[in-house]
């Protein structure tokens, strides 16, 4: 027979066991969460279910005769997309591919997009007319409304969408799989997008006018001996910040930039210490998660302990991007080349000649030369 | 009549818990203090603790240390000890092994204020103050203790109607706070700290206000040790032997719950320490709430200075969550314990 207080106390070794091993695999799943290369998708903090699945980083088409369909693809996420007929109406998911399509002048085949998405100008016009519906914020898609509008394709991030491939398919709708953390993941989506669209040389002209400025942008940064050391702040309190294998990462190295958290990978939360032993020579942050003005950035930023010894504040080369001038850098769509000239340029003024404001917002344009700016423009 | 000789040795191992208690907290901190980013040598260790200049050969990394990983160590070692402290009077009020310092709805309703803040991108002060989140969590921990207090008085107020109200408000504002997350999309960066604590954010700046709360409330917590082993004896009799139980124990749980509060307010729900540490010292030095509590402060203290580390230098120079460290260290070492107990007690038998 076992003494009362012993059996108590086995209940209570079993039920801690229990919670430990939760907790464990909270941490666990969190540190897997973080190191994910998107931005967090929040639905899987919430219903601690995680949906595991891997991003083929380059998609290869596969092209089965030109313009005759069905065609056969293989998408981002890997999987086989066969399109029957030439899609007429079309769903977009994510703002960076609502642009490539915009960019493909495909904006009249659109009839819905995420909430998210307001660019270019016109899309906008567009959605408030109702002419484009809304289906709902990136990880909060409405599946109702997608399935209404009866799309022949519905585009969608892999990143931050993957879970919803299963559901659209079930519903019978066909789903096509994008995904950029690169510049060539841009290039190599467009050019699917392009194929599946039938427009095709469009496409690669705009992949190769977008190769051609940075090639213009890096043999002006030839000269560069030694590279400027950047710091990406994504979020303040407490940093998080972004290492290789990140979209921020690869458009760093285009620019000829040396990312001090490189020896890291995907998004993470880090230590004003860490920030000081890395001093980074210039800092960016992108503010409109923040919700603050860039006053109050600044401020909060200062105020973190030891960050007063970094060279980047004491030389005061802190650049908040707010707007389309943040959009540019947390999209990957057609306009990363922008990024990569804004951030060459607030990296190596003395070699442009111009100086790029400390705070830049919707006006950012006037400060390229190299970049194809509108849509439509040859 | 007590005997003198018991009363001895309990003094002695008082003192006993004391010493070796403040050995393994000094020896851990020292190993905190030379881990991490910054390289420190251990010939600069007069130079850290002085700062004079005659004695430093790496003035800059010193400055940088007392600005960064100093008040971290501190920030370890208060909350540590608080959130012990916390779990062990919460353990011994409601006499019930499986309560957390978080009952009440104070970190759901933390985690919901600061998320709903963050959202709105509303705070109560500017929010370039470095207290904009704390006081918004804060009040979300007061608000939800409040609301608990409310309804515990609403259904009776006994213990359990306390634990079940708590655990409802919880429940409450934790759906309340899934349903903000999924609205914020790509913010919820600044909620997820909230949801798992860290360390991250220490500064001189927020221990001016965590050291003041916690010496306050641990210090009338220590004062009431002896009534806590009274109340232990069951709520009738405890009254029996003249003790007013509902002052001291909402009296106890209020103070705690601002404890609790503010320290969720500055670091985030950090769990399982004040579930764990409580646990190791009552399986070392038993049941009595006057060796019990202090031995829980070092031990809580202890594995948050150590959990801190590993957060801090494993994945560098990314930052792990302290939460699930905190448990990773302490399970096995509460498990082989209790193992090692379980065997002790058979062979009395």
């Amino acid at each position: 027979m076992d003494h009362p207080s012993n059996m108590i106390q086995r209940k209570i070794v079993i039920l801690l066991s229990l919670l430990i091993l939760s907790l464990i695999f909270n941490g666990v799943q969190f540190a897997l969460l973080s190191s994910s290369q998107t931005i967090i998708s929040t639905t899987t903090f919430t219903s601690y279910h995680t949906v595991t699945y891997t991003v083929t980083s380059t998609s290869s088409v596969v092209q089965v005769g030109v313009e005759v369909y069905p065609k056969k693809f293989i998408d981002f996420m890997g999987r086989e997309v066969v399109i029957e007929k030439e899609p007429l109406k079309i769903v977009s998911c994510a703002p960076s591919i609502t642009e490539m399509l915009a960019y493909l002048g495909l904006l009249e085949k659109i009839v819905g997009v995420d909430s998210y998405s307001d660019y270019p100008p016109e899309l906008l016009t567009l959605k408030q007319r109702g002419v484009i519906e809304d289906v709902g914020g990136v990880v909060t898609l409405s599946i109702e409304k997608i399935v209404s509008l009866s799309p022949d394709i519905v585009f969608i991030d892999a990143g931050l969408q993957g879970n919803y491939v299963a559901i659209l398919e079930e519903k019978g709708l066909k789903v096509v799989a994008l995904h950029a953390a690169s510049l060539t993941d841009i290039y190599n989506g467009m050019i699917l997008i392009g194929e599946i669209m039938g427009v095709k040389e469009k496409a690669f002209e705009i992949v190769n006018r977008m190769r051609n400025t940075l090639s213009n942008l890096q043999s002006k940064l030839n000269v560069v001996r030694e590279k400027t050391s950047v710091l990406y702040i994504g979020w303040i309190e407490p940093i998080w910040t972004a290492g290789r294998n990140t979209f921020i990462d690869d458009l760093i190295g285009a620019a000829d930039g040396y990312n001090v958290m490189g020896d890291a990978e995907g998004f993470f939360m880090t230590s004003p210490e860490v920030i000081v032993a890395k001093n980074p020579q210039t800092i960016i942050i992108l503010s409109g998660m923040l919700g603050m003005s860039p006053e109050e950035i600044i401020a909060k930023l200062r105020n973190l302990p030891g960050v007063d010894k970094v060279e980047a504040v004491k030389s005061e080369r802190i650049y908040i991007l707010y707007d389309q001038a943040e959009n540019i850098f947390a999209r990957p769509g057609p306009r990363a080349h922008e990024a990569v000239e804004i951030l060459a340029k607030i990296l190596y003024p003395e070699l442009f000649n111009v100086k790029i404001p400390n705070v830049l917002g919707g006006d950012y344009r006037k400060y390229l030369e190299y970049s194809i700016s509108e849509i439509g423009s040859s | 009549m007590v005997e003198e000789s018991f009363i001895k040795y309990k003094k002695k191992t008082l003192i006993l818990i004391i010493f070796t208690g403040f050995l393994a907290l000094f020896a851990s901190s020292i190993l905190s203090l030379f881990s991490g980013v910054i390289d420190l040598k251990i010939e600069d260790l007069p130079c850290i603790l002085t700062r004079l200049n005659f004695l430093c050969s790496n003035m800059y990394g010193v400055d940088v240390i007392w600005s960064t990983r100093i008040p971290r160590i501190i920030t370890a070692i208060v909350i540590g000890s608080s959130l012990a402290t916390a779990g062990v009077v919460m353990q011994g009020i409601f006499k019930n092994p499986l309560v957390d310092p978080f009952i009440g709805g104070i970190s759901s309703g933390a985690v919901f204020a600061v998320s709903t803040s963050i959202l709105l991108g509303i705070t109560i002060t500017s929010h370039s103050s470095i207290f904009a989140y704390p006081v918004t969590a804060f009040l979300g921990a007061l608000f939800s203790l409040i609301l608990t207090l409310l309804f515990t008085r609403l259904s009776g107020g006994s213990s359990l109607s306390f634990l079940l109200s708590g655990l409802a408000i919880g429940f409450l504002f934790s759906s309340a706070t899934t349903i903000v997350i999924t609205l914020t999309a790509g913010r919820s960066f600044g909620i997820i700290f909230w949801l798992f604590g860290s360390l991250i954010t220490a500064s001189w700046r927020f221990l001016s206000i965590l050291i003041p709360v916690s010496i306050v409330v641990m210090v009338y917590v220590l004062l009431n040790a002896r009534n806590l082993n009274v109340l232990i004896l069951g709520d009738e009799e405890a009254s029996q032997l003249g003790l007013n139980v509902k002052l001291v124990k909402y009296s106890l749980i209020t103070s705690l719950a601002l404890l609790t509060s503010t320290t969720v307010a500055f670091n985030g729900v950090i769990g399982f320490v004040g579930l764990l540490a409580p646990h190791i010292s009552r399986l070392i030095v038993g049941e009595d709430h006057r060796l019990l509590i202090p031995s829980s402060m070092f031990t809580g203290a202890t594995i948050l200075v150590l959990a801190d580390i590993i957060a801090r230098i494993a994945i560098a120079p990314a930052e792990l969550p302290i939460g699930a460290i905190t448990s990773a260290i302490g399970a096995p070492f509460f498990l082989a314990l209790h193992i090692k107990n379980y065997r002790r007690f058979q062979r009395t038998l």
